[in-house]
């Protein structure tokens, strides 16, 4: 699925993105709902963090100085973020903290792999926001 | 675009009841006795409101002086409840391409690990002023730039927040009603 939901100024900001970059992807306008703070705070309370790779690589986050950040990172596997990983953390953290990443990702975008992480994103704030727009 | 208003220090704390938010379809229906859509539908009409009170004064007859917040907290915890299973529901239908690349993503952005798992497993893991700490010493790292404005909006939202060690994300996947 080669889509991207952006809004207005995210388009502009991938429209400034090199041509090459841009080549096969659609954009398509994103709309978007993001929550209140009485539902993130529920949603909240609601999450499990269960996932034994993450805990541990927070727990080593907790124990490093500011320059090893990245360094305690390097033994994390992407296979940690599985989907319901990702399901979890993302409808904890709302869609606003997605526009958060999304706004970090896309400027810096230099590669392929780059947009479709970006694409990913996009449609992960899109699936929330139609989600957070439907009545319960 | 609509901008959800990053919650601050300074805002009133929304009226939420921790000890009344559950994690999950399960257990809001075993405290209730009823069914989750059941009580999405009580909290809409104030003689369903009475009912949900008087079930709720039932499991904790110490309530009076909270009831209305408590109804509210119980009213927003079913439909999140529901919310929740809807949007489990959606990501499963997002192809494995996208779910791989979101992982390689992350993993290729530290700062956005990093960021990740702080707000989610940070509460698990560390004590809250700590976790505010250490996404501060990112914001003032990154002052003005998109890194920065993610760990002060991130900041924000975790001063309001509560995490929990339970497991009942991993099991929604495999308890899906068939017929949202």
């Amino acid at each position: 699925m080669n889509t991207l939901f952006l809004t207005a100024e995210e388009q502009k900001t991938f429209g400034a993105l090199p041509a090459k970059l841009r080549d096969g992807w659609t954009v398509t306008p994103a709309v978007i709902v993001p929550e209140d703070p009485e539902e993130l705070i529920v949603r909240r309370g609601m999450a499990s963090f269960a996932n034994a790779e993450l805990r541990s690589a927070c727990e080593r986050l907790a124990e490093t100085k500011d320059s090893k950040w990245e360094q305690v990172l390097s033994s994390l596997r992407e296979q940690a973020f599985t989907r319901e990983e990702l399901s979890e953390m993302f409808f904890a953290l709302g869609v606003e903290a997605l526009n958060r990443f999304i706004a970090v990702v896309l400027p810096s975008a230099k590669t392929d792999e780059d947009v479709e992480f970006l694409s990913a994103l996009t449609q992960v704030r899109s699936m929330l926001s139609e989600v957070n727009g439907s009545p319960a | 675009m609509t901008s959800a208003a990053p919650l601050s220090p300074s805002a009133p704390r929304p009226e939420i009841l921790s000890e009344w938010v559950k994690q999950d379809r399960e257990s809001i229906e075993s405290l209730f006795g009823m069914k989750l859509e059941q009580i999405v539908e009580l909290a809409r009409t104030d003689e369903g409101k009475q009912r949900l009170l008087e079930r709720m004064k039932q499991i904790d007859p110490s309530l009076n002086g909270n009831a209305d917040k408590a109804l509210m907290t119980v009213r927003e915890n079913a439909e999140q409840a529901k919310k929740k299973e809807s949007f489990f529901k959606k990501m499963l239908l997002l192809p494995v391409r996208s779910v791989v690349s979101l992982g390689k993503g992350v993993i290729r952005h530290p700062i956005l690990t990093i960021l990740l798992i702080l707000a989610t497993y940070g509460l698990v893991v560390w004590q809250l002023p700590k976790i505010l700490g250490y996404l501060q010493a990112l914001a003032n790292a990154n002052a003005g730039n998109a890194i920065g404005k993610t760990a002060e909006y991130l900041k924000s939202f975790l001063a309001f927040s509560k995490g929990t060690t339970g497991k009942a994300g991993e099991e929604l996947f495999k308890r899906l009603p068939d017929t949202m």
